[in-house]
């Protein structure tokens, strides 16, 4: 498995608004599991611009987030950082705080001084239900299980 | 006739900062500054085990963790009754953390969010020299990866081709010291950006000689850079767009609650010695802080209850349908009148009550400047004391780390008590920010957080009064409404940090059926 293949597995969201931390709820599970060494998980919150510099020297990125893309609350998403900059093309809006410094751009700047994994990978899921409260919506509950097998199949 | 302008981003991240001015002959008649996301977290930290609130509520914000973390353990602190027992160790420790995590969002700020309105990156492509980072700058620009480095609004660039280059590589060493600032940050805060070594009584994290040395080392390239390089840019900036002194002044009046304690005796947060010093400031004239004048209007805001009290008696009761409201802020008021927090606030305070480093960077900037204290009431005046504070934290910072003890404790015991009251006073990087808690039967019966743009980006209060933001729009002139690069750069320079807690990733206008997998 991985054959020393060095990959960051990595929960962003925010786990006080429901669904919307549903990508860190999955590592937390995800460090329950026994992993092969090579493999290390993180829970960047809401700060993942802040993390970006520890992932230097890792072979592969795999980032689980809440991904809004229109299919039904539950369905689960992969994608590269490629497909989804190519996506956003020139409709890029522009920033007015620091939170807008979301992750595509993020990972665009911190190349010009860290070197990033080649390999970017974002696996997501439609969230249900976006509001205050730490728990998960059922529907996202339900679908963990399969998030989990979707995460681990990036490590092989 | 008058026009309408709506800044709106909000096809890219929900929750956001939604800003309605409107224009007429150039100039601003009526500005309305909008929070759009409910962010009622008070109402599931009720019931909760009160050590619980430090590891939540550094969760409410992405960009403030640290300060969050700092005012929820203070908070935490005096209701414990050990607010006048942090040992050195821990005090000063956590002075360090949050100065690290002041430096990096301060030099961020500046570099990767303001500087690009005043810098045209385009400008390297036409680089021929050997600069090895110009370099990969133009390499990345050839790949037509503009992406992080275009403003939506064009910007009026005065600079030579020659010196936005030069600044150019300015961004891209201020990349190397945000990670230097953040890297400084988890010598003490192990974990980031969750911190978990901040903690009530002090911290868990102990001092130690390499520690030590491996957080000097990286602090002095931080200084030399800030002195070199940041505060410099900061002050050719001022000088080239040195009209932008007459933009965006605020309401005039400026709170801070201070920050980085010097001493744990005073169990008092409003009267401890404090490095940034408590204050407020009407007319240029300083006046001490009394936490009870705080009060928070929700006139304008969709919230129901009684109208302009304390926090640490308010609960928070959504209503989406309140006529009259348009916006899910409320506007935090002190004796009843409008102030602006962050670190022209801090400067401004600190300024006035006579801080000697304070008194003489700021003397010299403004004589450099043939200026009067009083324009740092502006657009530039905010992104001048976010530099000069970025070297009076950093040069503190290098005596502070000295200051510390390896062996000796970290950190004071504590029990958590059947019934109490705590109130938790600090800075954020952008602005004063206070937590509020009630205690009893040893569980959160009320939490309260009142956060630097909440007051900064307010809405009207009951008197009508606008919020400061929104007075520094209303101060304002746009050449043109199609391009309001004005009205943007006003907002920027408070630094909000509004679209807090909601980042999700947007994958529109592609046919998902083909990368789906579950």
């Amino acid at each position: 498995m991985g054959k020393g293949k060095k990959i960051a597995v990595v929960g962003v969201g925010n786990i006080l608004l429901g669904d919307e931390g549903l990508g860190v709820r999955a590592v937390e599970r995800l460090k329950e599991k026994p992993l092969p060494a090579s493999i290390q998980v993180f829970d960047a919150g809401t700060s993942i611009h802040q993390l970006l510099p520890a992932f230097e020297g890792f072979d592969k990125m795999v980032i689980i987030d809440a991904v809004k893309a229109g299919q039904e609350p539950g369905a689960i998403y992969r994608f590269t950082l490629e497909e989804l900059e190519s996506d956003k093309g020139k409709d890029i809006g522009f920033m007015l705080s620091l939170h807008e410094l979301d992750v595509p751009r993020a990972i665009a700047l911190e190349r010009l001084v860290s070197k990033l994994p080649e390999e970017i990978v974002f696996i997501g899921m439609e969230p249900e239900k976006i509001s205050e409260g730490m728990e998960l919506s059922g529907t996202v509950s339900k679908k963990m299980d399969q998030l989990l097998s979707a995460i681990e199949k990036e490590f092989g | 006739m008058a026009q309408k302008i709506v800044i709106d981003p909000i096809t890219r991240i929900e929750g956001h900062l939604g800003i309605e001015v409107l224009v007429d002959g150039g100039k601003v008649k009526e500005a309305k500054c909008s929070g759009t996301l409910f962010r009622g977290f008070e109402i599931f930290l009720k019931s909760r085990d009160p050590r619980d609130a430090q590891f939540i509520t550094q969760r409410v914000c992405g960009v403030c963790p640290i300060a969050h973390a700092m005012a929820s353990t203070l908070n935490l602190d005096s209701a414990f009754g050990v607010s006048d027992k942090i040992p050195d160790n821990g005090r000063v420790i956590r002075n360090l953390i949050l100065g690290s995590n002041h430096l990096q969002s301060h030099i961020l700020h500046f570099y990767h969010l303001a500087a690009l309105d005043y810098v045209d990156v385009t400008a390297v492509a036409d680089y021929n020299g050997n600069d090895p980072t110009l370099n990969s700058v133009k390499d990345f620009i050839s790949r037509g990866a503009l992406e992080p480095f275009v403003p939506r609004y064009e910007g009026d660039y005065r600079f030579d081709k020659k010196t936005n280059q030069e600044l150019v590589r300015h961004y891209v060493m201020a990349l190397e010291m945000r990670k230097l600032a953040h890297e400084m940050l988890a010598i003490w805060g192990g974990k980031m950006p969750c911190v978990a070594s901040i903690c009530p009584g002090g911290t868990t994290e102990h001092p130690t000689i390499d520690k030590i040395t491996g957080f000097l080392w990286r602090l002095n390239k931080i200084r030399e850079f800030i002195d070199t390089i940041y505060i410099p840019d900061v002050i050719a900036v001022a000088k080239v767009y040195s009209d932008h002194f007459q933009l965006g002044a605020g309401s005039g009046n400026f709170l801070a609650y201070g920050c980085f304690d010097l001493e744990t005796q005073n169990p008092d947060y409003t009267k401890r010695k404090r490095y940034l010093v408590q204050g407020t400031v009407e007319n240029f004239t300083l006046k001490s802080l009394d936490a009870s004048k705080i009060a928070e209007s929700i006139k304008h805001s969709w919230f129901e209850g009684p109208d302009a009290i304390h926090p640490s008696k308010e609960d928070t009761v959504p209503n989406r349908k309140k006529t009259g409201a348009y916006s899910w802020l409320k506007s935090p008021r002190y004796e009843g009148k409008v102030y602006e927090v962050g670190p022209l606030s801090r400067m401004i305070v600190s300024y006035l009550a006579g801080v000697e480093p304070v008194k003489k960077i700021v003397d010299a900037t403004l004589s450099e400047l043939k200026a009067d204290v009083k324009v740092l009431n502006s657009l530039l005046g905010r992104h001048a004391a976010r530099a000069l504070e970025a070297k009076l934290i950093a040069d503190a910072m290098a005596n502070w780390v000295l200051e510390l003890k390896p062996g000796e404790p970290v950190c004071a015991h504590y029990q958590v008590p059947d019934e109490s009251e705590g109130m938790g006073l600090t800075e954020a990087a952008r602005g004063a920010v206070g937590h509020w808690i009630k205690i009893k039967d040893k569980k959160i019966e009320r939490y309260q957080l009142v956060v630097p743009t909440t007051w900064n980006a307010s809405p009207r209060d009951e008197k009508g009064q606008p919020g400061p933001m929104e007075q520094a729009l209303q101060n304002s002139t746009v050449k043109d409404v199609n391009n309001p690069f004005e009205l943007v750069r006003v907002v920027r320079s408070f630094d909000p940090c509004l679209a807090c807690a909601i980042h999700i990733v947007n994958f529109k206008g592609r046919k998902v059926s083909e990368i789906r997998i579950g």
